[in-house]
C-alpha cells in the first residue's frame, strides 16, 4: 500500500474527466467498489473511476467524509444524509444513484433512492413521463382503464409540477 | 450645509422605500436575473415580488453547490496532485455500463431533452429502486405512466427492491356503517382517507376485515362461516376452504406471517373448539391441544382484536380476567391471569412492538374518562400504566358516557371514541408516544362523514400474494 504506517493511508480517486481527488481510505472504502480494489492491493497509484465525472466524484466524496466522521448513530446518519441531498437538484440526485450504484455504496444508493421517489411523489404522471423521457404506449382506452382502477390515489393529489 | 443634510435624507428615505419593496439585495446577481423585473412605473404588487425571492433562492442553491465543490477541488490540489494529461479532451460523454432502457422521448424542448438525456440512460433496476420508495398511492397513480411500470407488481427484482425498503408505519382497512361493502384506508403517514375497491370481495355478505398480517388482510362474513384473504392494495385475493366444523358461533380470529409469503391464520371459538389454516398446505388443521388449566368456556373479549407478536397470538379473556396465548408453529396454547385495574372498561390489546403486549381502555372516575396505556409486565405478570390521552382532549368527554373501538392495534392505534353526539377518530404511536386526531372519513365529492364501524391495521405491501 501507498502511505506508511502511522499515518492514515490516502487513497487518489481519478474521474472519468480527469480530476484528482486525494480521500481517506477510512473514508473511501464505504464504497465496496473501492473496498474490493484496497484490499485486492489494487489501489497504490491512481484509482480509475470509468463512470463518475469530476463534479459527481466531488459530491460524493463530501459525503464520504462527511458521513465516516459521524460514529455509529443512525438517527444522526440519517440527519446528515438528508441535509447533504438537500439542496441537489433533480439531474445530480441522477448522478449521484448511478455514481453510488457503481461505487456500490448501499447507504448513498438507499439515501438518493429515497430522494428522487419523494420528489416524483408530488409531480404528475406527465411530467414523469416528459422528466424521465418514457414513451406512453397505453392506448387511449387502456390508460383511461388504469386510471379507473386507480382512481383512489389520484383525488385529492395536487402536483406541483413547475419546479 | 442644512441642504446637504436634507437631501442625505431624502436619499436615505429612498433607499428604505426601496428595500421594503425588494428586501434586501442579494451580494451578488447576475444581471440576467433582473430582465424580467424591470422597474415599474406603478408599485408592483406582492405577487409579481415572489418569483424574485424565488430566483434568489434558486441562485444561492446552486453556489452553495459549486463552492463545496471548489473547496474540494481545493483541498485536492493542495496536496500536490498533478493533473494528468492535460492535453487530453475531456470526455464529451459518460460512459455507463447497464443500459436497460430504450424508451424515446415525445417532447421537443431542447432544455428538456438536456436534462432528460441522464435520465434516459437511467437502467431499468435504478429505475426499480427509486419506484419501490414511493408512497403506496403514489406508486399506483404512476402505473398509468407506461406499461412497463404497470407490470411492475409481476417483476420479481421489483418485489425485491421492495423487501429492501423499511417497513412504513402500518394503514387501517375499514369498513363505515353507510358502505358495508366498500372498505376506506386511512395512510397515517399522509394523514388522508382513500376508498379504494377490492374487485374480488364478495358483494353479496357483508364480510368484515378481522386480522392481518404481512399486507394480507384477513375478512370473514358476518355468519361466521367463509375467511377471505386479501392484499387490499392489489388485486390478490382469495377465499380460504371451508373449515370442518360446522357451528357459526362467533370466533376470534388471529393472523401471522409464518415463512416469506406463507400466513396461518387461527379461529378459535369460547367452547374452546378452533383451527389453524395454514397457506402453505391450503388447508385447516388443529395442531396441539387447550391443556387442562384453561378454563373452558374462554369467555374471550371479542371487543378486543387478537395480537400476533412473532409467531404467537393472544387473546384477552374474562373469567379468569387474562390473556391467552397460542404459538402458531408448535402448537401450544397458554394462559396467564392478569387482572385488569379498577374503573377500566372497553379495554382491549395491542402490539406494542418489540414484542411488547400493550393494553388499551377507558378509565372513568366519577364523571371524567379518560384513555390510559399500560404495559403488561412480564415479571410480575401485572399491568402498568405507561401513558394517558392528553388532558385537554379528555375534557371533551367529561360528564358523557363514551365507548372505546379500536380499529387497529400494530404499533399504531386507532381508536373510535364515541357519545351520543360525538365520535372521535385518534391514533396513538405506542413508540413515540404520539396522539394525533385523524380527519373525518368523506367519501370523495361526498360531504357526509363515515362512521366507521370496525378495522384493521395492515402494513401496506405491495407484492404480498394471498
Amino acid at each position: 500500500m501507498a502511505a506508511e504506517t502511522g499515518t492514515p493511508t490516502t487513497l487518489t480517486l481519478k474521474s472519468n474527466d480527469d480530476e484528482l481527488f486525494s480521500v481517506a481510505e477510512s473514508a473511501a472504502i464505504l464504497s465496496v467498489t473501492i473496498r474490493n480494489m484496497v484490499e485486492d492491493g489494487c489501489a497504490g497509484g491512481v484509482i480509475p473511476l470509468d463512470n463518475v465525472d469530476g463534479k459527481t466524484l466531488a459530491s460524493v466524496i463530501t459525503y464520504m467524509n462527511g458521513i465516516s466522521a459521524i460514529p455509529a448513530d443512525e438517527e444522526k446518519k440519517k440527519s446528515y444524509r438528508d441535509k447533504f441531498l438537500s439542496d441537489k437538484d433533480f439531474e445530480t440526485l441522477a448522478d449521484m444513484v448511478l455514481a453510488a450504484n457503481y461505487l456500490n455504496m448501499s447507504c448513498l444508493m438507499d439515501a438518493v433512492s429515497a430522494k428522487i421517489a419523494q420528489v416524483m411523489e408530488k409531480k404528475s404522471v406527465g411530467w414523469v413521463r416528459r422528466k424521465f423521457g418514457i414513451e406512453n404506449d397505453y392506448t387511449p382506452e387502456e390508460e383511461a382503464a388504469v386510471k379507473e382502477e386507480h382512481k383512489w390515489t389520484f383525488e385529492g393529489v395536487e402536483t406541483d409540477d413547475d419546479n | 450645509m442644512m441642504e446637504g443634510v436634507a437631501m442625505l435624507r431624502q436619499l436615505i428615505g429612498q433607499l428604505q422605500e426601496v428595500l421594503e419593496l425588494y428586501g434586501s439585495p442579494p451580494p451578488t446577481v447576475p444581471s440576467n436575473y433582473f430582465i424580467q423585473f424591470q422597474p415599474q412605473p406603478q408599485q408592483p404588487s406582492s405577487e409579481q415580488l415572489l418569483p424574485l425571492r424565488w430566483c434568489y433562492f434558486n441562485l444561492e442553491g446552486s453556489s452553495l453547490q459549486d463552492s463545496c465543490y471548489n473547496i474540494i477541488m481545493t483541498a485536492g490540489k493542495s496536496e500536490n496532485l498533478k493533473m494528468l494529461e492535460p492535453g487530453k479532451p475531456p470526455p464529451t460523454k459518460k460512459a455507463r455500463k447497464g443500459r436497460g432502457k430504450t424508451t424515446l422521448t415525445t417532447t421537443s424542448n431542447s432544455d428538456d431533452n438536456m436534462e432528460q438525456q441522464i435520465w434516459q440512460e437511467f437502467p431499468q433496476d435504478l429505475f426499480e429502486a427509486v419506484i419501490a420508495r414511493l408512497p403506496i398511492a403514489a406508486f399506483f397513480r404512476f402505473r398509468s405512466v407506461c406499461r412497463t411500470w404497470n407490470s411492475l407488481l409481476n417483476s420479481q427484482s421489483f418485489s425485491n427492491q421492495c423487501s429492501r425498503v423499511k417497513q412504513s408505519q402500518p394503514w387501517f382497512y375499514t369498513i363505515t356503517h353507510e358502505n358495508v361493502n366498500t372498505g376506506a384506508m386511512y395512510d397515517p403517514s399522509s394523514n388522508k382517507w382513500h376508498h379504494p375497491t377490492v374487485p374480488a370481495l364478495p358483494t353479496k355478505q357483508i364480510v368484515l376485515p378481522v386480522a392481518s398480517a404481512g399486507g394480507l388482510i384477513c375478512f370473514l362474513d358476518i355468519g361466521h362461516r367463509s375467511f377471505y384473504v386479501c392484499n387490499p392494495l392489489t388485486r390478490s385475493f382469495k377465499e380460504l376452504p371451508p373449515r370442518s366444523v360446522k357451528v357459526w358461533s362467533r370466533v376470534a380470529v388471529g393472523m401471522t406471517k409464518s415463512a416469506t409469503s406463507a400466513y396461518k391464520i387461527l379461529w378459535v371459538g369460547c367452547d374452546g373448539e378452533y383451527e389453524v389454516y395454514d397457506s402453505e398446505k391450503n388447508m385447516w388443521g388443529r395442531p396441539g391441544n387447550i391443556p387442562g388449566n384453561i378454563k373452558i368456556p374462554l369467555s374471550i373479549n371479542f371487543r378486543s382484536q387478537v395480537v400476533s407478536v412473532g409467531k404467537t397470538v393472544y387473546l384477552m379473556r374474562s373469567d379468569p380476567e387474562g390473556i391467552l396465548s397460542y404459538d402458531m408453529e408448535n402448537g401450544v396454547w397458554g394462559q396467564d391471569v392478569i387482572p385488569v385495574p379498577p374503573h377500566v372498561t372497553d379495554q382491549v390489546l395491542a402490539e406494542g412492538g418489540g414484542g411488547r403486549v400493550v393494553m388499551v381502555g377507558l378509565v372513568t372516575k366519577n364523571a371524567a374518562t379518560c384513555v390510559c396505556i399500560w404495559e403488561l409486565q412480564r415479571m410480575t405478570m401485572l399491568w402498568k400504566e405507561v401513558d394517558r390521552m392528553p388532558n385537554v382532549w379528555c375534557l371533551e368527554f367529561y360528564g358523557k358516557h363514551v365507548r372505546m373501538n379500536c380499529l387497529g392495534n400494530k404499533g399504531l392505534l386507532m381508536l373510535s371514541l364515541r357519545s351520543r353526539q360525538m365520535n372521535r377518530l385518534v391514533t396513538y404511536d405506542l413508540e413515540s408516544g404520539e396522539w394525533l386526531k385523524v380527519p373525518g372519513c368523506v367519501l370523495p365529492r361526498g360531504r357526509k362523514r363515515q362512521w366507521i364501524a370496525c378495522g384493521t391495521a395492515f402494513h401496506p405491501c405491495l407484492t404480498a400474494l394471498a
